[in-house]
Order: C-alpha cells, then sequence, then structure tokens
C-alpha cells in the first residue's frame, strides 16, 4: 500500500496532496470524485462515474440473489450454490468494478489458491461422504428447526408490535439483556478483518477506507433520493428491512462475501478457521476473491452479523432494541438466500428468522450430529426470542444465581458442619454397664469356679512333666511378668510352686523384670515358699544366658549366682510370663544348646495361642494358661460369676459393635453410591 | 488390718479410681496415676541398675586391677563412653560404634536363633503330623489325625500365600492370580481366628485383672461399713 500512496491526487480546489483513493479534498472539503480512480478500470466519463455509484446500489438492490425470499419463489429443492454463482456471474448488471476483478480472478491459473481449493476439494468429499447417509437426519433436522422458529416467528409477532408503538416502554432489564446480548458475529466481523482480504496485486483503492469512504456517499446519496422509505422505515415491520438493507448492502460487497465464504466454508471447522487466518500467500489471495464470489450466498448470510455488530458502534445514538428487531428481521431474507431449499414449503420460510448462531448450529450439527447429539441443545435456544439469548456462561451465572435464590433462607444438609460423632457417650455407656455388671455379680456373693472344670491338654502335659521330676532335681523358675497380669499369673504358679516346694524340688528363682524383685515376694507369699528365697534379677534377660548355655564355666559374678551359674544341672526351666515373646526367645537362643534342658510356661490367657504351636512341635513340655488352668477359680477373692458376666457382656457389645458396624457400612455405601 | 497394709490399700484404690476415671474422659487424674507409675518404675529401675548392674560388672572388677575380669570390664567400659559421647554434637559418629555392636549382635542372635528355634522345629512338626505312625494306628486309618494333618497344612501354607505379594502391577495395584488370590483367602480365615483368639485372651486377662482390682475396692469399702 505504501507504494500507491505516491501516486497522490491534487485537490482541484485547494491544489493540495490527497490520497488516490480519497473522494473529497481532505484540506478544504471539497468534492474530488473526478479525481476518484480505480486500479485496472479504465477510466470513465465524469457523468458516467458520478452516475456509476446509484448504479451500483439499485443494481445490488435488484440483484435476485439479495431480494428477499418472500419476492422470490420458494424452491423446493436445494439450489447448488454454483448456480447461484453463474447466475450472478452472468448477470448483465454487474457493476463494472466487479466485473473487472472477478475477469481478473478467473484469467489466472492459480486464482483459488491452494488453500482455498484444498478447503473446497475437503468439503466436495465430505459432502459425497455424507450426503448418502446424513441426508435424512438432516432433513429430520431442519424439520425440528423450522418448527422451533415457526414457534419463535409466532411470539416475535406478538411482541413487536407493541414495542413498535411504545419503544420506551421495554423493561429494563430486557434492555440490559439486549444490550449484554451475546454477538458472535461480531467476532466474525473481526476475523474478517484481521484476515488478509486483499494482496498486493489487487486494487488498492479497494481497503476498507476506501470502502467504508464509498459505503458513506452511496448512503448520503442514497438518503437523498429515498428519503421517503427512510423516514417510512419505522412504520412498518416489512418497511423495516429498506433503511437498513442499502445500509448493509452497501457495506463493502467484498467483505461481506468473504465473511459470508468464512461462514460457509470454515466458520465450523474450528482447524480450517486457524488456518485461514494464517497469513496466506499473495498469488492465493488473488484467488480468494473468486471465492469469496462465488459463495455470494454465504455473503449475503454474513450482512446481518456486520450489520447487528458495527450499527450500534458505529451510531450509538441508534435505538438499540429497534435496531435489534429490525436486524433480527433482515436475518429472513437473507438466509432464505442461503438455503432456499430448505423452504419446502410457504411456512417455511419462517425458518429464515431463526438467529445467525442457529444457523451456524445447523451447519455444525449437520456434521457432528451422529456423533454427539448434544451439541443440538443450543438450537433449543432457537425458541427463546433472540433478545434473550445469553452467552453460556451468562446462562450459567444466571442459573446459580436462581439456585442461590432459591436456596435463600434455607438450611441445606450439604452446609452443615458433619459433626462426626466422638463416640465419648458411648464408651461410658459401654464401660459403666460392664462396671454395673461386674459389680453386681461381685455383691451377690461368692461364686468359686467348679472344681470339675476340665483343664486343657498343655496344662495337663505340665502337671504330668511336674509329676515326674524327683527331689533334689532343679528347677530354674523365671519370672518374667508385669504387675498388670501378677494376679492371673500368680494364680497359676503358685499351686505349682507350691507343688514343687512339696516334692523336695530345689527350686532357682530369676527374673528379668527389675519389677520382679517386689512381685516375687507376693508369688513365694502364696506359694507358701520360704521368705528367704533368693530372687536374681538377670539383666539383659536370655540373651544373658546364652553364654551359660554355650561355656556353662563361665560366670560373671561367681558366688552370687551360685544357684545358676550354667544351665546344665537344671532338669526343667519354668518360664512364668506374660510376654510370648521372651517365651519364644528362651526357646530360640537357649533351646538349641542344651538338648536335656525341658522348658514350661505358665503364662497368660492372651499369649497362649501363640505358643500352641511350640506346644505341638514338643518345644515346650506344657504350660498353664487362663482362668481354667489354675486355681484363680477357687480363691476366694475371685468371683467367677462376675468373670462370666464379663464375659458375656462383651459377648454382647461384640454383637452390637458388628451390626452397627455392619449398618454404618451399608449408610456410607450407599452414600457414596448417592454421590 | 496393719497401717502398712491399710495404707497401701488406700493408695491402691485411690490409683485404681484414677486411671478408672479415664473412662469418663477424665486426663488429669488418668495423667496423674500415670506420671507416678512412670516415675516410680523409672527410679526403681534406676536403682536396680545400679546395684544390680553397674556395681557387680562394672565398678566392682575396675576396682581390683589384679583380678581378670579387670581387662574384661575394660571393654563395656570403653562402650559405655562412647555411648555417653553421643550426649555431645561431635560424639555421635563415636557412639554409633557400641550401637552397631549391639544391632549386629542381636541380628545375629535373632537370626540363628529363629532358623534353630522357630522355623525348623516347626516345619519338622508339620511333617511329622503325616508320618504313617500318626495316621495310622493298627492299620485304621486315623481321620482325626489325618484331618488335623490337613487343616494344619493348609493354614501353614494359605497364610504363607497371604503374605505373598508377587504378581503383575497394574495401575499402581498388584494383580496376583486367581489360584492365589484364592488361597490367600483361606489363609485371611486362619489369621482371622487366630486373631479372634488373642482378643478373647487379651480381654479375659485385662478381665480377670478388673475383677481382681474391684475386689479390693470392695473390700476396701467393706471395711467400713
Amino acid at each position: 500500500m505504501t507504494e500507491d500512496h505516491s501516486e497522490l491526487n491534487l485537490c482541484p480546489n485547494c491544489s493540495k496532496e490527497n490520497l488516490p483513493m480519497a473522494t473529497r479534498c481532505v484540506h478544504c472539503g471539497s468534492d474530488m470524485e473526478a479525481l476518484f480512480t480505480i486500479f485496472g478500470q479504465p477510466q470513465i466519463p465524469e457523468e458516467e462515474a458520478e452516475e456509476s455509484l446509484p448504479d451500483i446500489i439499485e443494481e445490488i438492490r435488484n440483484d435476485p440473489s439479495l431480494q428477499t425470499p418472500s419476492e422470490e419463489p420458494p424452491s423446493p429443492e436445494l439450489v447448488p450454490a454454483n448456480r447461484i454463482d453463474e447466475s450472478i456471474l452472468d448477470s448483465e448488471q454487474l457493476p463494472d468494478w466487479l466485473a473487472k476483478v472477478r475477469e481478473r480472478a478467473q484469467g489466472e491459473e492459480d486464482a483459488i489458491g491452494d488453500l482455498a481449493s484444498g478447503t473446497m476439494a475437503m468439503d466436495a468429499a465430505r459432502n459425497e461422504e455424507a450426503s448418502a447417509g446424513v441426508e435424512g437426519e438432516f432433513n429430520a433436522w431442519i424439520n425440528r428447526i423450522r418448527e422451533k422458529s415457526q414457534q419463535e416467528n409466532s411470539v416475535r409477532a406478538r411482541q413487536l408490535p407493541s414495542e413498535n408503538e411504545e419503544p420506551d416502554q421495554v423493561p429494563e432489564w430486557l434492555q440490559r439483556i439486549r444490550a449484554l446480548r451475546p454477538r458472535p458475529e461480531e467476532d466474525i466481523t473481526h476475523e474478517v478483518k484481521t484476515g488478509p482480504t486483499y494482496a498486493d496485486d489487487l486494487p488498492r483503492e479497494w481497503t476498507d477506507e476506501a470502502l467504508q469512504e464509498l459505503r458513506r456517499q452511496a448512503l448520503s446519496e442514497d438518503q437523498e433520493q429515498e428519503t421517503e422509505p427512510l423516514l417510512s422505515a419505522s412504520a412498518s415491520t416489512e418497511d423495516e428491512e429498506t433503511p437498513v438493507e442499502p445500509e448493509l448492502e452497501a457495506a463493502s460487497e467484498p467483505v461481506q462475501e468473504e465473511s459470508g465464504s468464512i461462514e460457509e466454508d470454515f466458520h465450523n471447522i474450528p482447524e480450517d478457521e486457524d488456518a485461514y487466518f494464517v497469513p496466506v500467500p499473495v498469488e492465493d489471495l488473488n484467488q480468494f476473491t473468486e471465492v469469496e464470489e462465488d459463495s455470494v450466498v454465504g455473503g449475503t448470510q454474513e450482512e446481518p452479523a456486520t450489520g447487528e455488530i458495527e450499527s450500534p458502534e458505529q451510531e450509538p445514538g441508534q435505538d438499540t432494541p429497534e435496531l435489534a428487531e429490525i436486524q433480527t428481521e433482515e436475518v429472513v431474507p437473507e438466509e432464505a438466500i442461503v438455503e432456499p431449499e430448505a423452504s419446502e414449503n410457504p411456512e417455511q420460510t419462517e425458518l429464515e428468522s431463526v438467529p445467525v448462531e442457529v444457523e451456524d448450529e445447523t451447519k455444525t450439527g449437520v456434521e457432528e450430529q451422529e456423533e454427539e447429539p448434544e451439541e443440538e441443545q443450543p438450537t433449543d435456544s432457537a425458541a427463546v426470542p433472540p433478545d434473550l439469548l445469553l452467552l453460556r456462561d451468562q446462562q450459567d451465572r444466571a442459573s446459580l444465581l436462581a439456585s442461590l435464590i432459591e436456596q435463600e433462607g434455607r438450611v441445606t444438609a450439604g452446609k452443615q458442619a458433619v459433626r462426626k460423632p466422638s463416640g465419648k457417650a458411648g464408651r461410658l455407656a459401654l464401660a459403666l454397664l460392664l462396671l454395673i455388671g461386674l459389680i453386681v455379680s461381685m455383691l451377690i456373693g461368692p461364686s468359686p469356679m467348679p472344681t470339675d472344670a476340665l483343664k486343657s491338654m498343655p496344662a495337663l502335659a505340665l502337671g504330668d512333666q511336674i509329676q515326674t521330676l524327683a527331689e533334689n532335681d532343679k528347677v530354674l523358675v523365671v519370672l518374667d511378668y508385669q504387675a498388670a497380669t501378677s494376679r492371673e499369673l500368680e494364680a497359676l504358679a503358685a499351686p505349682m510352686l507350691d507343688k514343687l516346694h512339696v516334692q523336695g524340688v530345689q527350686l532357682s528363682f530369676l527374673t528379668t523384670q527389675p519389677s520382679g524383685l517386689f512381685l516375687a515376694q507376693s508369688l513365694l507369699a502364696q506359694a507358701e515358699l520360704p521368705e528367704n528365697t533368693l530372687v536374681e534379677y538377670l539383666p539383659g534377660s536370655y540373651l544373658n544366658l546364652i553364654g551359660w548355655a554355650v561355656n556353662p564355666a563361665i560366670s560373671a559374678t561367681g558366688d552370687d549366682l551360685l544357684r545358676a551359674k550354667n544351665l546344665y544341672p537344671f532338669r526343667l526351666v519354668l518360664l512364668v510370663s506374660d510376654s510370648s515373646d521372651n517365651i519364644r526367645g528362651w526357646l530360640e537362643q537357649i533351646a538349641p544348646w542344651i538338648e536335656s534342658l525341658n522348658f514350661a510356661a505358665i503364662t497368660t490367657q492372651m499369649e497362649a495361642p501363640v505358643l500352641s504351636p511350640y506346644f505341638d512341635s514338643g518345644q515346650l513340655e506344657g504350660y498353664a494358661a487362663g482362668i481354667a488352668d489354675g486355681n484363680i477359680g477357687m480363691q476366694s477373692t475371685f468371683s467367677y460369676r462376675a468373670y462370666r458376666v464379663g464375659l458375656l457382656l462383651m459377648l454382647v457389645m461384640l454383637l452390637l459393635g458388628m451390626i452397627s458396624k455392619g449398618e454404618e457400612d451399608a449408610i456410607r455405601k450407599e452414600e457414596e453410591r448417592a454421590e | 488390718m496393719s497401717p502398712s497394709e491399710l495404707f497401701t490399700l488406700i493408695v491402691g484404690v485411690a490409683l485404681t479410681v484414677m486411671v478408672l476415671s479415664y473412662i469418663l474422659g477424665d486426663r488429669l487424674f488418668f495423667g496423674i496415676a500415670t506420671h507416678i507409675l512412670i516415675g516410680v518404675s523409672a527410679g526403681f529401675l534406676a536403682l536396680v541398675i545400679i546395684q544390680k548392674v553397674i556395681l557387680p560388672y562394672l565398678i566392682m572388677p575396675l576396682a581390683d586391677p589384679a583380678s581378670p575380669d579387670f581387662l574384661l570390664a575394660l571393654v563395656p567400659l570403653a562402650l559405655s563412653i562412647l555411648l555417653v559421647l553421643m550426649l555431645f554434637r561431635r560424639g555421635t559418629q563415636a557412639g554409633a560404634i557400641p550401637l552397631a555392636f549391639l544391632g549386629g549382635a542381636l541380628a545375629a542372635l535373632a537370626i540363628i536363633g529363629v532358623t534353630r528355634g522357630t522355623l525348623a522345629p516347626q516345619i519338622l512338626s508339620m511333617l511329622g503330623r503325616f508320618e504313617p505312625s500318626q495316621l495310622m494306628h493298627e492299620a485304621q486309618p486315623q481321620w482325626a489325625a489325618i484331618i488335623e494333618a490337613l487343616m494344619v497344612l493348609l493354614g501353614v501354607i494359605s497364610v504363607l500365600f497371604v503374605f505373598h505379594h508377587r504378581g503383575q502391577s497394574k495401575a499402581g495395584n498388584v494383580i496376583r492370580p486367581v489360584f492365589l488370590e484364592g488361597i490367600g483367602s483361606i489363609g485371611q480365615i486362619f489369621i482371622g481366628i487366630t486373631f479372634g483368639a488373642l482378643f478373647v485372651g487379651i480381654f479375659s486377662s485385662a478381665l480377670i485383672a478388673l475383677i481382681s482390682s474391684l475386689s479390693e475396692i470392695i473390700k476396701f469399702v467393706t471395711l467400713w461399713f
């Protein structure tokens, strides 16, 4: 464009330089129509040039392809775009500049361009593939849209008179919605503007500025010649097209054709859009004009979109609701031209009132109907008046606001702080129940354990082992328990120690726990052993005795551990322990070294199952565990009834816990399933 | 009842009630009782260790250099000094020496002990259940012994497969063959039975201890009425 600016025209009035496309002097404002030239077009006489612009307007207005559908007979069959293009190309009423442009575009071999030709080839292939299977679905889908558009037209027909009569009484909320109404066409217009519309070798004067200037001039002249239609434009709905139509039609036909071609060929294919807006080579752009002209249908379809967007911006003082209605009405004839094949009967001409975005959805839906039926959802908005069309995010916000208003004042379950039960009350209730049950059972009176209670096999084996001991046999008693289990273990161990003492067995006591030093005193007292019985502390437990087992001659303290300086003299090691790990440690660390040494254990009920395999393997000669194997049930201080009551309560608690846990899990699963 | 016994009984009842107050959600008296238990146990343990370990095994041999235990006592003395150095930042590495010695010795003992004291005897015991002398008696099959042996074998194998986690890893989850999953499920049944027995034992032991304590409290209360 810079080189064209070097050719400046001199104003005949002030003799100052002006741009070649300027029709009026920018300095003095005088008319420069005589100097207005078009590159590539021969100069015409001044009279003919003055007549050319009105002629152009008149020709465009009389162009059959741009007439409203009401003026055209409805065509039942789909008219190929090529036929329309040919009819337009063959029209002798085309302006000279347009004919020149088309002639030049046709004269060049690569006028179409690789991009456009590829797109056309792709569209042709797509049409061939989809024509067979999609045609039926397309027709059905189009029929649904037509029905919706009919409903919309009927609704609008009832609304328009009132709006025209009293435009100022439009509700404020409707005006705001109209002001915020989505204009997807605006994006299309921007896309057209940003696209490489003209190549360098095209006539430079057909830039946007030149076209705008041409449009303004055409409007001014048209207003002078057709004042009456303009004044009567708002009188009736049908005449609303008149003032806007020349404005729209004169609004740069090449631009309209471009947008139309884009809308038809590329709009529904985002990838193609992106590729389209990539700067196109110059030679392809030369041919693009021909494609634009061939797609006059699309160009005419885009006209209302351009008019809708640009009119409010360029003429802010214009009444917006009225213009919106007028623009909506203008869509009718344009889209009737776009798809005349769709109007199979006169009633279907109302389909053309469907907004432009709905038509876009129509095209998109044809291609993607089988893939995503949900894409048809926007077509449902066709039943809504176009003034109330909202963007999707606006609809989402509106629905959110509606839901908030609906929930206002309510206390929803989801927003309540979920307070999980701490379980303190339940634990307290269970504990109190257990305590009360035990206390009551003990207060009733003493309840000794039955004397005929059967002992376990390990306990019987332990008894037999003790019976085999003779007088002066050495038995090592290892005390390895805490105070918490002392009552249970003492009740088990005391009768056995007493029996061993009666048999004349020599007992040696070791304790691996510091607390065993004073706990042993209680045990010795219950076993009626002498008070001077020595109980030695063995630090390190059985690990300290490994040396004794490997080499019994080693003794660290000499005489102090004379009775237990080595383990070989002992026949039995009686482990009184509340830990199965310690018992297992003795069996693992000491027993393998001395095969002649026997081991037995007195342990608690909870450790008995762990010791069972060692009894089965013969590593333990026997063991006594629990209340059944000892004489604790025989003691007067122990209530066997309370023990049974406690077991019964625990059994009930376990059952209740299992039931409640199962119910809780079921509820949770149900909630998760519901979510 | 002697005054000392009465005092002991009162203290015992008070501590028992303080511990039982934890059921009501009280932490103060339960904490006091717990701290008393820990403090008394720690003090008593320290006295026992000094009296029963440090003096006879370390101090007394070192006090007599002529005795043969003198040189042996130097080894624990050196290790103890190195262990004390761990209290200081620069002596941390030196303190790791006795810990490493202790850890290595215990690990070696554990491996040897488990192998000789548990694995081998248990495997032999399981195999011994299938000896003909165990399964047959006077040319008649002992079905009880046979079923018991089979159950023991099944329990051992299935429990081992519970802890067998080899398999194809898909999306972070290890997918095992179907038969392994089935055997593992059977093993879980055995493990569940074992845990149930342990729980009953724990509750039984705790119940015996509780009944004993309640008996002491009731005995104490009946003294005054």
